[in-house]
């Protein structure tokens, strides 16, 4: 059995906590010793479902491994989960009192994050001798060098691969979509009833919370349903989740007039309320930020069986356009409007989407199939260190 | 524990929440048959079975939680318990100090001996404690390149005292470890000691560079610290990057303006000669990247002693300067140049007898070796990083940069008078000679340019008029690079003080003008050093077609139209009058009794529609899209705007727009105002020269209104015309972005000239958030970027080109 060791940078409110969650229990399945490492523990996962794994906080790691691996022993394979500063640190820490093979997962251009967040340019960031950088964001010169002490990268995109030193492996790896939740099915007439939508309306959805990073994005959606309602097809854009920044302008009024706004939504019911939309939109185009990342809700879109619209860049680049979704050069209101009226025009075309949008999404976005892939990556690249019982 | 409390209660409110849930699923189930619709209770079951194991996974979570909080109110007890025994030790310490002073009968003489004493007491103190048994798990090697160290193990006190904490010294860092761990393993082999089972301790510490001695001391219960361990760690450095590249200055260097008295040619020769040496030392490329050319004509030391310092300062030191001497008859300007001569193989010192400042200039430049040539005059000074500052920019691709610049008050040495310039354009350059300094130039293109001596007085522009015919990359840097002296009968100083300036700078641009086969005359304006471009006389004339959308409003229409048919002179031109369902018989009257094309345009009306749909209807090779409610004021409104709009590279002309209080209502828009787009110098005199120029001349702007607007034809029908999305607001603003993004200029003129009576057709209040959030969509990244026409120096709130305040 090997032992395996997750190190994220946030703890489970993160949207990448819940990859590693799904991997870990993956592992953990095929009998591997799975435990995760958070900086804090505000939340500790609990709410993303069974755990098949440990949690510590990265204070508590300090060498003694048996409150972490069943069998009390340091951990053969440590996987950490982005290479921003803080998992570095801790991985450093850890390197101080055993030995193991690292890899690393790449899930954003950390480069362009940190430039964003910090506003100034990588280059300065990267000579600059005087410079503190946030635990969650990874450090300019530090980063490269923690690339290359890593036995394997995991990217969530090809073009991540710019970021890695030519001599350490790759492996693309995609996360999964709970297919038990997200499965294709028929609009549910009675919602639609509920939700006071008249036969015939458009419907988007948006379920998520807004904050900063999506505000633009999310804001195309409403943009779109006010625009097809304005302009004669009734539109309305169902939203579930909370607004963390004000990004509907000054008078928000427009915006309310065509959404339903539904607040806080389980999980469990995401599914039954996007299977009303008539497409499923992921708003962008191709930049610095979306081109080196993987939409969170792209795996659900497309397992949901609805045709998808979604920009030429990221999961866009390896779609085919007419057959597994309707790709655009920019996915913003307009695009919108245009695809939307152009797919209601021609129900046989959006039935093909409809179809390819599932096998895409069994193909691609299966959690044991991808699971077996890392195992095969981690295999190959530490050969000593993944032998489940 | 409060919070603790509030979450009992609010997961109580849940459960309860649960309970009626259940209740109400119990009665479902119990619905007779028909009474339930097929399906309904499954899914009423499958909803309530998730809900509980939505419940079972947040109660799960909030154990987890309240875990964490008891370990970590277990943790703060330690901390606490460890701090207190350190804040004894260290009363203690002083109380000892204290009572040994008061003691002392004659302090002052004792002192050094007390010192002496004390430390020796420390160092006795200091040495390891031999009932502490202790052993350390980590770090195995003493040896790391790491930057944090875990030093993890064991220790208690074999008399029995309860150790309460222990901590780790690495310099003058110190930190608190985690006591108190458990550690069966420790109590297993010393069983007859109870405080083996949670001796364990643990803690993490930043390690520096080289080697550092690293200490672990021990407390007990109202005891002191107690040293049980050091030893000497080292520390090796990644290397990722060199040491001497990590140097790169975050913020720009803050500049002194150095004022110097007169100066002798000697003094001012030791001034800057260790500066002159140092920086031919520091420099080791063959040739340099920069050449700085300075003309000089009996200029004084001091003022070239400033002008060298401020070279000498530049944070980017790969320049040689080029000194030219015009024909210096003043023996300390001619005794300075000589000792520069030998001084530095960076420092060029040449001269051109009173030939002028043109043929001293090129005369310099004939002699540069650099891959750009700058030019700084001999009184002038630059900012240290303007050399840093131009390369940059002209790293980007450019063949051209010019920077914004600032007044040097000779007298007083303040700077004054910033000038904010606006991104490349050529056509306000053509008015107003506004690019000046600090220009650098691609050497080769420079050196084929060069100065013409019959421009002498204005060289620099026209040398910049004939550089831009020859179709060069031009960027302009937003900062102030350069500081311009201000000496009495300078233009600096006063703009009128050269009186042939205006008809040279005339002279120029009608050479200009016919070199570019523009089809328009110079001419001097009212205001100083400003150019008007009247449009050439011609025989024939393209056929405009004025689109104007209207319903009802007959006061405004009529005023309208008889200003179109009483006041144009341009020949050829139609009014295609689309009519959105009037009405009003005194429109209707109006309609009839001009000659105007009326298109009807029924239903909702669209602004954006209704033009291009005037546009579908209209005959003229040129379009322009008129509000009724404006006014023609100048009679060659239309030969003005087709100048403009008849030139390939430009894709629309705007007019001046004004109120009826002859106040400015629309000279341009600028980008990023009021978060979208906004007219600017609103409110001004409509006679007055503005910002440099700005309302006296025709200037490139980002976007002009609708409200009076010409296009060619062709080009509005290839970009498909309005965007019909905006119903009622900025889709002039999203045309003219679409035709800057094909590469199209967009001109506002003053010589066309209108009321606008802005408001009368649609109400103030009105406002279509969807129009602005539509904007947005399409456009705020490049709104974001700045308007490239509006200098990022200005303040963007008032849109008047008032310099932005620097909180």
């Amino acid at each position: 059995m090997s032992n395996i060791l997750f190190v994220l940078y946030h703890d489970f409110s993160a949207n990448s906590a819940v990859h590693v969650h799904n991997f870990a229990n993956q592992l953990a399945g095929m009998r591997h010793s799975v435990a995760v490492a958070i900086p804090h523990d505000v939340d500790h996962g609990a709410g993303l479902g069974e755990q098949s794994y440990s949690v510590h906080r990265f204070d508590r790691v300090d060498g003694d491994w048996t409150h972490v691996f069943a069998n009390g022993q340091a951990p053969d394979i440590v996987h950490a989960w982005t290479p921003r500063e803080n998992v570095r640190l801790f991985c450093e820490k850890l390197a101080g009192f055993s030995d193991f093979a690292l890899f690393i997962h790449l899930e954003d251009n950390e480069e362009h994050i940190l430039e964003v967040n910090v506003g100034i340019s990588f280059e300065e960031l990267a000579r600059s001798r005087y410079l503190e950088i946030p635990g969650n964001l990874s450090h300019p010169r530090h980063y490269r060098a923690f690339l290359s002490s890593a036995k394997g990268v995991t990217m969530i995109m090809d073009r991540l691969e710019q970021f890695v030193p030519a001599e350490v492996p790759t492996l693309i790896l995609w996360p999964g979509a709970t297919h038990d939740l997200f499965y294709p099915r028929p609009r549910d007439a009675h919602l639609l009833e509920q939700l006071g939508i008249a036969e015939g309306t458009v419907v988007l959805c948006y379920t998520g919370n807004v904050h900063s990073a999506n505000g633009r994005d999310v804001r195309s959606l409403y943009l779109a349903a006010a625009i097809l309602d304005r302009e004669g097809t009734p539109a309305r854009l169902i939203r579930t989740g909370r607004d963390f920044c004000s990004y509907l302008g000054p008078d928000e009024e427009w915006a309310y007039r065509v959404s339903i706004e539904l607040g806080y939504v389980s999980y469990q019911d995401i599914p039954a309320l996007l299977s009303l939309a008539d497409v499923l939109v992921q708003p962008g185009a191709d930049d610095p930020f979306n081109e080196f990342r993987l939409p969170g809700k792209l795996p659900e879109f497309f397992a949901m069986g609805r045709p998808v619209v979604l920009p030429r860049t990221n999961v866009g680049r390896f779609v085919r356009h007419g057959e597994e979704a309707w790709v655009l050069d920019n996915v913003d209101a307009l695009g919108i409007v245009d695809s939307v009226l152009q797919l209601r025009a021609d129900t046989a075309q959006s039935e093909r989407l409809a179809a390819g949008a599932g096998r895409f999404a069994r193909e691609h976005f299966d959690w044991t199939k991808n699971t077996h892939a890392l195992v095969d990556f981690y295999e190959k690249n530490c050969p000593n260190g993944t032998k489940p019982n | 524990m409060p919070d603790q409390d509030d979450h009992l209660r609010q997961l109580n409110a849940e459960l309860d929440e649960l309970r009626r849930s259940l209740v109400k699923l119990r009665a479902q189930l119990t619905l007779p048959a028909g009474q339930a619709r097929p399906g309904q209770t499954v899914e009423a079951i499958h909803r309530h079975i998730n809900a509980l194991k939505t419940f079972a996974r947040l109660l799960q979570s909030d154990a987890a939680i309240l875990r964490a909080r008891l370990e970590q109110a277990e943790r703060e007890a330690w901390d606490q318990k460890v701090r207190r025994a350190d804040a004894t030790a260290k009363f203690k310490e002083r109380e000892r100090a204290l009572e040994q002073i008061q003691r002392s009968i004659s302090w002052k003489i004792i002192k050094p001996v007390w010192k002496v004493f004390n430390r020796s007491q420390r160092r006795l103190q200091e040495t390891p404690v031999s009932d502490i048994a202790f052993t350390l798990d980590l770090p195995k090697r003493w040896k790391t390149n790491r930057e944090l160290l875990l030093i993890k193990g064991w220790c208690f006190s074999r008399s029995g005292r309860q150790i309460a904490g222990v901590r780790v010294k690495v310099g003058k860092k110190t930190k608190l470890a985690r006591y108190g761990l458990e550690r069966p393993d420790v109590a297993e082999s010393f069983r007859e000691y109870p405080e083996a089972s949670c001796c364990g301790f643990a803690v993490e510490i930043e390690v520096p560079p080289g080697t550092s001695a690293i200490k672990l001391e021990t407390i007990e219960h109202g005891g002191q610290w107690q040293p049980f361990f050091d030893h000497n760690l080292e520390r090796e450095t990644n290397g990722d990057f060199p040491e001497e590249d990590l140097d790169f200055p975050l913020e720009r260097p803050t500049e002194r303006i150095l004022k110097l008295s007169p100066l002798s040619a000697n003094k001012a020769f030791e001034l800057v000669r260790p500066g002159l040496q140092h920086h031919a030392a520091r420099v080791a490329s063959e040739t340099p990247f920069f050449s700085v050319l300075t003309p000089v004509y009996n200029t004084k030391p001091e003022w070239l002693a400033e002008a060298a310092l401020s070279l000498i300062n530049q944070t980017f030191p790969d320049w040689e300067w080029c000194v030219v001497d015009d024909g210096s008859t003043d023996r300390e300007t001619k005794k300075l140049l000589d000792l520069f001569a030998t001084l530095s193989p960076r420092l060029r010192i040449a001269s051109s007898p009173g030939k002028g400042i043109s043929a001293a200039t090129n005369h310099a430049l004939a002699s540069a070796r650099g891959d750009y040539v700058c030019f700084l005059d001999h009184d002038d000074l630059l900012h240290p990083v303007a050399l840093a500052s131009m390369k940059e920019k002209l790293d980007e691709g450019y063949d051209v940069a010019y920077s914004d610049e600032d007044k040097l008050e000779d007298s007083s040495g303040q700077l004054v008078e910033p000038f904010f310039k606006p991104g490349w354009s050529p056509e306000y350059f053509r008015g107003v000679m506004y690019v000046g300094h600090l220009l650098c130039v691609k050497r080769e293109l420079a050196q084929k340019v060069c100065f013409d001596s019959a421009y002498d007085g204005i060289q620099d522009f026209e040398f910049m008029l004939r550089l831009s015919e020859a179709g060069p990359r031009i960027g302009h840097v937003p900062e102030i690079l350069y500081h311009w002296r201000k000496t009495p009968n300078s233009i600096a100083e006063k703009p009128d003080a050269k009186p042939r300036i205006g008809s040279l700078q005339e002279k120029a641009v009608n050479a200009h003008l016919k070199r570019v086969h523009l089809p328009g005359r110079a001419h001097q304006l009212e205001l100083p050093h400003r150019l008007g471009i009247l449009p050439a006389k011609r025989e024939s004339h393209s056929r405009v077609s004025v689109i104007i959308p209207s319903r009802d409003a007959p006061k405004v229409l009529g005023r309208c139209l008889r200003s179109i048919f009483d006041k144009t002179s341009h020949p050829d031109f139609e009014v295609v009058l689309v009519d959105n369902d009037t009405t009003d018989p005194a429109s209707i009257s109006l309609m009839e009794q001009y000659p105007v094309r009326r298109v009807p345009f029924p239903g909702k009306f669209n602004f954006s529609r209704a033009n291009n749909f005037g546009a579908q209807a209209a005959t003229g090779e040129l379009l322009v899209f008129l509000n009724n409610d404006t006014a023609v004021i100048s009679d060659d409104w239309l030969q003005n705007l087709a100048y403009y709009a008849e030139q390939p590279e430009v894709g629309a002309a705007g007019a001046l727009l004004i109120y009826e209080d002859r106040t400015v209502q629309h000279a341009g828009v600028t980008l990023g105002m009021r978060g979208t787009a906004d007219h600017v110098m609103r409110g001004f005199p409509m006679t007055v020269d503005g910002y440099a120029g700005n309302l006296a001349c025709a200037r490139e702007v980002s976007v002009v209104t609708a409200a009076c607007l010409m296009t060619r034809a062709s080009v509005f029908q290839e970009i498909g015309g309005f965007s019909p999305h905006y119903f009622t607001a900025y889709q002039d603003v999203d045309l003219c972005l679409r035709l800057r993004t094909r590469g199209l200029r967009v001109i506002c003129t003053p010589r066309a000239c209108l009321l606008h009576d802005e408001f009368v057709s649609r109400p103030q209040s009105y406002y279509d958030m969807v129009d602005r959030m539509l904007l947005l969509d399409q456009w705020e990244e490049v709104i974001e970027k700045g308007d490239p026409y509006y200098n990022r120096n200005l303040d963007l709130e008032r849109g008047d080109f008032s310099p932005r305040s620097r909180e």
